[in-house]
Parts: structure tokens; sequence; C-alpha cells
């Protein structure tokens, strides 16, 4: 039998220390995890049944207010300087329409797992202005101070741009939503090392940690049921995260405890263009002989 | 020896399913990630998954990013396209620990490779065969028509 020298005997006694203190951090990281998955759980029967008459709203809102405003039209009750106004009530209600519709389609893809990037070089100002104006007119309703700061911004960049702009599109919307009238909103794009960097920073809202756990889960809004006050399903930050991720990238949310004001920053890799290309060759990577299954 | 050239390819990303309708050869690349490939024997058709994470946990959507969302949904789409669950079989890849020691005793590829024997077990599919865990990546073709999988280990470099 081999004896062990003090030292030896000690470095032993304390890997085995490590181990046990390892393993007690896994359990109590696991513990910690099911509880919380057991909360989630016991909502997410609550928020199905919401979602369900929420969408009722949300959808049947707007097009009662589009197919009564045509009609209108159609028998002739608008007179000609009206005709204007009418006209971008029915845009924007459809416009309204559409964009939750598109996140609620969005979201259907992604889970199904059908959602897939098509890469291309993105005019990145181009794209980043034209989905900013869209939003233009909610914010001077809301009396917001809607500015953007392009700048250092990328001429190109290559990604996604149909999900970009259902990303940027949510990130405005619900900063325009979300903020109290007179507030300013922020649109920032600048380039990392190699990312794209674009944030949304909106003043006078407050998140606290709580807020801040639960606002990327998706049919959450922080305020909820019947007496809601804001539009939508709930899902645009689910969407957005996800998004992002299938475009290699991630999204933050920085708050300040003191200052009520919020910022979402979404961080995209460039798209790896030549995953496609080491696929059909392996020069990436090398390999071993191949085996067969 | 590699699969017939002349065969439509789609190379699958981390977090997508591909079923596809025709014979295709699906190609990705795994590092601790794992793929499931099942193939209806009787059909001859078949598709492959490519999850990350084992479980979803609530957060954000559940998209087979994870694993218990990916085996499901591409069991679900190979049924739509009319395969027979009683004559599908799976074959298993990946889930390797690519870094020496990640903080917990499990690494992310471990609990991988838990989840998916587990969850095919329930489903009663049977794994034929596998290729699971060790230190290296590895890049998986799978021929949804023939069911045969060509896989090559990545080198270790340590």
């Amino acid at each position: 039998m081999t004896t062990l020298s003090d030292q030896e005997l000690i470095r032993t006694l304390e890997e085995r220390f490590e181990e046990n203190h390892k393993a007690l951090h896994d359990l109590r990281m696991t513990t910690s995890k099911l509880e919380e998955m057991n909360r989630k759980l016991q909502e997410s029967e609550a928020l199905k049944s919401h979602f369900l008459s929420n969408v009722r709203n949300e959808i049947n809102n707007p097009l009662t207010a589009i197919t009564g405003l045509a009609q209108q039209m159609i028998c002739g009750n608008v007179s000609p300087a009206e005709v204007s106004g009418v006209a971008t009530d029915i845009y924007f209600e459809a416009f309204n329409l559409d964009f939750q519709l598109q996140n609620v389609f969005a979201a259907a893809e992604l889970e199904a797992g059908e959602a897939t990037p098509f890469p291309a070089r993105v005019d990145v100002i181009a794209l980043v202005t034209s989905t900013f104006e869209m939003f233009g007119h909610q914010a001077r309703i809301k009396q917001i101070d809607f500015r953007r700061h392009l700048d250092a911004a990328p001429k190109y960049f290559v990604t996604d741009p149909e999900k970009l702009r259902i990303i940027l599109g949510n990130l405005l919307a619900n900063a325009i939503e979300f903020s109290p009238a007179g507030a300013s909103v922020d649109v920032r794009v600048t380039q990392g090392d190699n990312n794209l960097l674009l944030s949304v920073r909106n003043t006078g809202v407050h998140l606290d940690e709580t807020a801040r756990s639960l606002i990327f889960d998706r049919f959450r809004q922080l305020d909820m049921g019947s007496t809601k006050q804001h539009h939508g399903q709930g899902l645009g930050l689910s969407v957005c995260r996800s998004l992002a991720e299938l475009l290699f990238g991630t999204i933050t949310l920085t708050t300040d405890d003191t200052v009520p004001w919020c910022q979402f920053e979404l961080s995209l890799a460039p798209f790896p263009t030549e995953v496609s290309d080491s696929a059909e060759d392996g020069n990436v990577f090398l390999f071993d002989n191949v085996e067969k299954f | 020896m590699g699969p017939t050239p002349d065969i439509k390819k789609h190379f699958l990303l981390p977090g997508a399913i591909c079923a596809p309708a025709t014979e295709h050869l699906v190609t990705t690349i795994l590092g601790s990630c794992v793929a499931v490939c099942l193939w209806d024997q009787a059909h001859h058709r078949g598709g492959m998954n490519h999850f990350l994470l084992p479980l979803w946990n609530g957060d954000g959507l559940p998209t087979p990013k994870y694993g218990n969302i990916a085996i499901d949904r591409l069991l679900e789409k190979l049924l739509q396209r009319g395969a027979n669950h009683a004559t599908l079989i799976a074959k298993v890849f990946g889930g390797a620990s690519m870094w020496a020691s990640s903080g917990g005793l499990l690494a992310v590829g471990e609990r991988n490779v838990e989840l998916v024997k587990a969850q095919l077990d329930e489903l009663r599919i049977p794994i034929v065969s596998a290729d699971l865990g060790g230190r290296v990546g590895r890049k998986v073709i799978f021929n949804t028509a023939t069911g045969e999988v060509w896989m090559q280990r990545h080198q270790e470099h340590r």
C-alpha cells in the first residue's frame, strides 16, 4: 500500500471539498430553476386564456374600425375635405393590425423551427430610417421627442433585413407605447468590433427587478388583465429575442434604479456566410476519416 | 468515401429543423449541441434537428433551440408528411464537452445527451446508432431518403 504524504492528502481533501462544493452549487441552481419553472407553468394556463381573449380585442377592434370607416366613405358620408383624414385613420388601424399579426406569425414560425434567415447586404441607414419613419406618426400623437442618431452607423451590414426590421419595429413600438407622453425615444446605430449595435432608449419608464426578469417572457405584459392600458399580445420582446438569436445576436436590457429610463440594445454578429461553404468542402475544419452510420 | 454529390443539399443551422419532402443531404456541425436524425424505415423519409440546450426554461419562445421542443417538432413534421411512428428509427450525434471544466459537474453536452436518450425512449423510438459525448466536434451528413449518415470527427487540437 502506498502512503500519501501530508501534502498529497491535503490536496486530495481540497479536491473533494471542491467537488462537493460544485455539486452543492449545481443542486442549488437546479432547485432555483425548478422553482422558477414551476411558477411559470402555473402562470401559463392563465396567460393562454388571457391571450385568447386579448386576441379578440386586438384583432377585432381595428378590423371593425377599418370596415366602419371604409363603409362611411363608400356611402358618401365623408366630404372631400375629410377624405384624407379618414384614410389616415384607416391606414394606421391597418398598420397596427398588420404589425400585431406579423408578431404572431413570427412567433409561430420561430416555435415551429421554420424561421430561416435569408442574409443579404443590408443598407443599414435606409432600413433604420424607413422603419423609424413608420412610427413617426404614433410618436407625434403622444408628443414624444423621437430622435435617431445614425452618424456612426455602418453603411452596409450582412444580415436578414426582414427579421432586423421586425426587431427594430418592436423595439420602437414598445418605446413609444410604454413611454409617458412627452418622453423621449432615441434610436442609435453604431458599429462594435465586428458587430452592428442598435439601441433604443426611452425615458420616463422605471423597470424594477421583477419587471426586468419577466419582460422577455411570451404573452407577458407588465400591466395585464381587463384594465390593461397598452396594446399588443405581449409577444414583441420574446419574438425579438428569438429572432436576434437566429441572426447570431443578443438583446440586452439596461436600466437605472434612480433615473427612470431603459434601453434595449441589439448586438448582431456579421452573418457567417462561410458556414454554408464549410458544409460543402470541410475546409474550415480538419476532419478525420469519415464514418458511416 | 462520402455521399453521392448530385442530391439537393441543405445546411442545418443551430436551432433549426429540416424535414424535406424529397431526398436531401442535410449537413450540420455539432459541438455540445445534439442532432437527432429520425428516419422512417417503411416510407424512406426522414428529418434532422439540431438543438443547443436540453430543456426550454420558460424564457422567450419555446423554439427548437431546446431539445424537448426540437424532438417533438421534428416528430410532428415527419408524421404530417406521412411517416409512421412505429417504423421510425433514430440516429443521434453530438453532445461533446468542448471545454475541460465549465463550472458545474455536468456540461451542457452531457445534459443534451441525457435528454435525447430519455426523450426518444419515452417516445419509443429506438436509437439504432449514435456517436455521443467525447471532447471533439462533429460534422454530420444525413441522407433523408436512404437514412444513411456520414460523420466526421473534428481533429483534437490539444
